[in-house]
């Protein structure tokens, strides 16, 4: 510990000497078309192989001594910019960038190269560019965000209805998402077919799998960092589709010009309308749909500040007969201001608040009527900084404050009953700093330190055994006054060490490592294979402690042809601790003694992960393979009500092999093409070894946790786009996007039921044959065709 | 109980929204050898039984395998009353006339030692339990209940009510086991606790009386409805939680069920606590009303 210490201060000793002979070059890189800020832009001086990229909001900043250089603004899909400078002060210079026209003519316009794979310190980051989204197939024409990030390596789902997905072996609730950096609690819509994300709102999209930067803490297994687009500021304008699931309409423009913007989104799903097509009034008097909002303003007070403020807003609802009805979903808004103290450091300060119900009764006016409610709820805080020291160094530090409330449940209605209310604080500070050592060598080192209160008001039983708390041993009941710390986690075990290395072979070729220590306070409570919307997550604290995950990654990384390919091979090998899992038969709604229902299990995940890409040209897209295994241990009160008896066993989302082909090919100027294929081991299951009759029921038995597997899962789907051109002076044009999913109709397995087989209608006697059942989503191939329009 | 509602919604938006199909499937599993199960309960009322048969394999469909031949004995606090007969007509099911009374504690001891595979020959027990107090059910009705009705029926008919009330004094657990024309209903599920109702009376005043069945106009089982007979039994708190477990393992796979879990009784290997067979030796008292359905 301590030569690490020292061997990070002769880093930062060395990354500041002589910075002051230095000037800076510092300003924001935009999209021509509408003054969008673009993320993650190269920033390149030529001269000195050295350079920078553009944050999340669109700002860089380098540091060189005086001189003469060439500097150059790459981003994929947009033409390079090269430009002469001399610099013998500071200089302010902000660049707009335009959409490449030339891209089908496959000429590589830049003589740089964009070289991002090879040269940036990150690794195990996969970032989807929206407009290639848009291209892709998808499930009845609805572009999906979350969907397209699970056929990159790494990350899956455990089938098609299912909430969340899985990273590196990770839960679905390890996964940090954030929508202009406010928490997303549940990102599906309609039980995982699709996600929250309205592609037309969404400008950025990065998920990071490992090597997470030490500004991100909370959860353990990946971060997506989803950002909504600004609005455009120059003309007023819309994007909008209709398709057979749902219509969307996006409407963005300048309040004041070039000044201010802003942008709204709203999108609904119209499937209830089907159903009330069905002769059968069973289903024809069913409603489920789904709807969001997305806005945004933004406002440039000055050379220095900027104001952001967005929200979000969704709905799945879902009436069955007018009898029960659910409804849930989040809700979100952010608060953003960014003030550059100097043109070396940027800053951010954003105010949060986000919440994630589900709510689910029957209807207001019957005479005997309930309602409960569950909520989560936080309030953020965070103070970011950003100081670009010097053209070999930039450091990273802030701190950041959640207050989480939780109510798990409150039934309202004929009868009115409450769960008790928890609340948390999650206070947290870090820093990094990313040195360019030599050209050759970039080292980033950081730390995070968080830590978490479990705080009152609250009763909390204090058990016989604490760490195994039965529901029949209470030895007392403790009063919390409002505020006061329930249980603290601030000791060391809060340190969140995150490192990585890149090490450049040559031009083409580099390695990376990395390792990092995450930390998780909050936990998904839910005793089914796949969260549902109804599950909600509750604190660590008194007796459910906070998770870890260490987690070590390395890679190889190179391009290829001038950059046109790019090519990654990454390992990893992750353990966790402290995972949750539930006793057999555990309630979970409305359990005012939760921790009498929960186990702590531990875990490990490793794996292999390869990645090529192609981005230019007429043929674009990927191939990614990701071979791993993710195993669980969790004992139980005694060993024969341990999960396995207490040995290792594959989590439910365990899939071997992983393998995704995602094409697309522009035909013509107006036509192109584009394919998934996808093919997957299924996912584990547990098969009953027996079964035996007690009264008129055979329950099946079941020993071996997920030992058998479901038949493999495969799937081809296509897509064609007919996007003809602008005319000009006209503002309006629209576009054609076809689609045919699951081309071959395979009927893949999702699950497989273990059941008694059904009785003939009207026997008296219990049929005690039993049956496995294959469910499949799909039985059939889905054709969807959307119209697209922009004014 | 919401998870349920949730589970059936969300297959139902799968069923007809995404055009699923679900397929029988034979699965290549290794059947494990057979263990033993024991399927008994003794009452204040009526006459005691155990059934002693084997597991199987989950694809095999033939008759379970009863054991025959064992010596089944029952077990009044600490003391043996009584040893039970075979029956002539059904192999494996082992009787008495001998009657528990409330507040004592009840126990089997099952000796087996032939026509058997090993891992069965042995002596079992079934945990001591206390056979607890039953209320009596003071009425039955029928009533024309719907929406708007307390209480509430989702089908708007005549259904049959039940008038009792609970004993003061937390942990009581009933199950209602009812029949329909003197046949019991299937797979009977049918449980009240009083955890959060201690000592109310169902029946009066804001505490409507328990709606049990109906409506009688569309019957269950496809029957003609004539009369309806109800049993409410004290049950063990522990039983109760293995019929909880039970019911979310008789169908699994879901992504919206449990995960599954072994469902485990209170019969156990003599000596060898770990040891475990399945089922559950049941200590329960009794109490009946019944309605005859006037349309």
């Amino acid at each position: 510990m301590r030569r690490a210490l020292l061997f990070c201060l002769f880093l930062l000793s060395n990354a500041l000497s002589g910075q002051n002979d230095q000037y800076t070059i510092s300003g924001y890189i935009r999209d021509a078309s509408n003054g969008e800020e673009l993320i993650g832009v190269n920033v390149v001086i030529t001269e000195l192989r050295t350079g920078s990229t553009t944050n999340n909001y669109g700002y860089y900043s380098i540091s060189l001594p005086p001189g003469k250089y060439t500097i150059s603004i790459q981003y994929i899909g947009y033409e390079t910019i090269e430009r002469e400078i001399t610099l013998s002060q500071d200089l302010k210079l902000n660049w707009e960038l335009k959409e490449n026209s030339t891209q089908l003519d496959e000429v590589v316009v830049s003589s740089e190269k964009i070289d991002q794979n090879v040269s940036s310190v990150e690794m195990s980051v996969a970032q989807l560019d929206v407009k290639d989204v848009k291209k892709m197939p998808a499930l009845l024409g609805e572009v999906d965000i979350i969907r397209t990030l699970t056929l990159l390596p790494g990350i899956s789902t455990v089938g098609e209805a299912s909430n969340g997905f899985n990273v590196r072996g990770g839960n679905s609730d390890q996964n940090l998402i954030l929508l202009d950096e406010a928490p997303i609690y549940n990102s599906s819509h309609l039980f995982g077919f699709f996600s929250i994300f309205n592609a037309d709102a969404v400008k950025d999209v990065k998920l990071y799998k490992g090597g997470i930067p030490s500004r991100y803490g909370g959860r353990l297994s990946s971060v997506v960092d989803v950002r909504q687009k600004d609005g455009n500021n120059r003309e007023f304008s819309g994007t909008g589709g209709l398709g057979l699931l749902s219509s969307r309409l996006l409407l963005e423009g300048p309040l004041v010009k070039e000044k201010s913007a802003f942008m709204i989104a709203g999108r609904r799903s119209y499937a209830d309308i089907f159903l009330g097509l069905s002769p059968d009034e069973t289903i024809s008097q069913n409603t489920l749909f789904f709807y969001d909002f997305n806005a945004k303003l933004n406002y440039i007070l000055g050379e220095n500040d900027r104001l952001y403020l967005s929200g979000y807003y969704g709905r799945d609802i879902f009436e069955i007969n007018d009898l029960f009805g659910f409804n849930w979903g989040n809700a979100t808004t952010s608060l953003r201001w960014n003030h550059l103290f100097s043109d070396k450091l940027f800053s951010n300060f954003t105010a949060i608040f986000s919440d994630y119900t589900y709510e689910l009764g029957t209807p207001d006016d019957d005479a005997f009527n309930f309602r409960l409610q569950s909520t989560i709820q936080d309030y953020h805080f965070k103070n970011q900084y950003t100081w670009y020291a010097n053209s070999k160094s930039e450091f990273n530090f802030g701190f950041e404050g959640i207050y989480y409330r939780f109510k798990p449940g409150t039934i309202s209605g004929t009868v009115e009953l409450q769960l008790q209310e928890e609340y948390a604080l999650e206070p947290s500070l870090y820093f990094s700093h990313e040195y360019k050592v030599s050209p050759l060598l970039t080292i980033q080192y950081g730390i995070r330190y968080s830590s978490f209160y479990n705080l009152g008001k609250q009763t909390k039983n204090i058990y016989q055994n604490q760490d195994l708390p039965e529901i029949n041993e209470v030895v007392e009941s403790k009063e919390f006054a409002s505020g006061e710390i329930i249980k603290a986690y601030n000791g060391l075990e809060g340190l969140e060490p995150r490192i990585a290395v890149n090490y450049r072979l040559d031009d083409e070729k580099s390695i990376k490592l990395s390792y990092n220590r995450t930390r998780q306070y909050i936990h998904l409570i839910s005793n089914t294979t796949a969260p549902t919307p109804v599950d909600l997550y509750r604190p660590a604290g008194m007796h459910i402690k906070p998770a870890t995950v260490n987690q070590i990654a390395g890679g190889y990384f190179q391009n290829f042809s001038d950059n046109k390919y790019e090519l990654s091979l990454e390992t990893y090998y992750k353990d966790f601790q402290n995972i949750v899992d539930y006793r057999n038969g555990a309630e979970l709604i409305f359990n005012e003694t939760i921790e009498t229902e929960i186990l702590a299990g531990i875990g490990r995940s490793y794996g292999l992960e390869v990645y090529l890409r192609k981005q230019q040209g007429k043929l674009t897209g990927w191939l990614s393979y990701t071979l791993s295994k993710t195993e669980l241990k969790v004992d139980g009160v005694n060993p024969n009500l341990a999960i396995n008896a207490g040995e290792w066993y594959p989590a439910n989302y365990d899939k071997r092999h992983d393998i995704s082909l995602v094409l697309n090919y522009q035909l013509t100027k107006k036509w192109d093409i584009g394919m998934n294929f996808t093919y997957q081991t299924g996912r584990p299951i547990t098969p009953p070894e027996g079964k035996f009759q007690i009264e008129d029921y055979v329950v099946p038995i079941y020993r071996d946790r997920n030992s058998y597997r479901i038949p493999d899962y495969h799937r081809l789907d296509l897509s064609a786009n007919y996007t003809p051109p602008k005319v000009e002076g006209k503002k309006f044009y629209s576009s054609w996007s076809i689609g045919i999913y699951n081309v071959y109709a395979r009927r893949n397995a999702y699950s497989i039921y273990f059941e008694q087989q059904p009785n003939a209608n009207g026997a008296t006697t219990t049929n005690l044959n039993t049956q496995a059942v294959q469910l499949s989503i799909f039985g059939t191939i889905i054709p969807s065709v959307t119209w697209n329009f922009n004014f | 109980m919401m998870t349920k509602h949730f589970k059936y919604l969300a297959l139902l938006f799968i069923a007809i929204g995404m055009q699923s199909c679900t397929d029988v499937v034979d699965l290549d599993v290794d059947a494990a050898p057979p263990e033993l199960v024991v399927d008994g309960v003794i009452s204040n009322d009526r006459e005691l039984y155990v059934k002693l048969s084997q597991t199987s394999g989950f694809f095999d469909n033939n008759a379970f395998e009863k054991i025959s031949g064992a010596r089944v004995s029952i077990f009044e606090n600490g003391q043996e009353m009584s040893v039970l007969d075979e029956s002539p007509n059904e192999a494996g099911t082992y009787l008495s006339n001998f009657k528990g009374s409330i507040g004592n504690e009840y126990r089997i001891r099952v000796e087996i030692s032939t026509n058997a595979p090993d891992q069965i020959i042995g002596t079992w027990w079934s945990t001591a339990d206390t056979m607890k107090r039953v209320p009596n059910i003071d009425s039955m009705g029928q009533m024309s209940l719907d929406r708007n009705t307390n209480p509430q029926a989702f089908f708007p008919g005549e259904y049959a009510v039940m008038y009792f009330g609970d004993f003061e004094g937390k942990g009581d657990y009933y199950r209602l086991i009812r029949s329909l024309n003197d046949s019991v209903f299937a797979q009977e599920n049918f449980f009240i606790t009083d955890e959060n109702l201690d000592g109310f009376y169902f029946g009066n005043g804001l505490f409507p009386p328990v709606s049990i069945y109906g409506p009688f106009e569309d019957p269950e089982a496809g029957e003609e409805p004539d009369s309806l007979g109800v049993r409410l039994e004290s049950v063990t708190e522990a039983f109760f939680d293995y019929m909880q477990v039970l019911n979310t393992q008789v169908q699994t796979g879901s992504p919206f069920d449990a995960p599954p879990a072994l469902v485990l009784g209170n019969i156990h290997k003599e000596n060898e606590e770990g040891t475990y067979a399945f089922g559950y030796f049941r200590v329960v008292a009794g109490s009946n009303a019944g309605l005859r359905y006037e349309p």
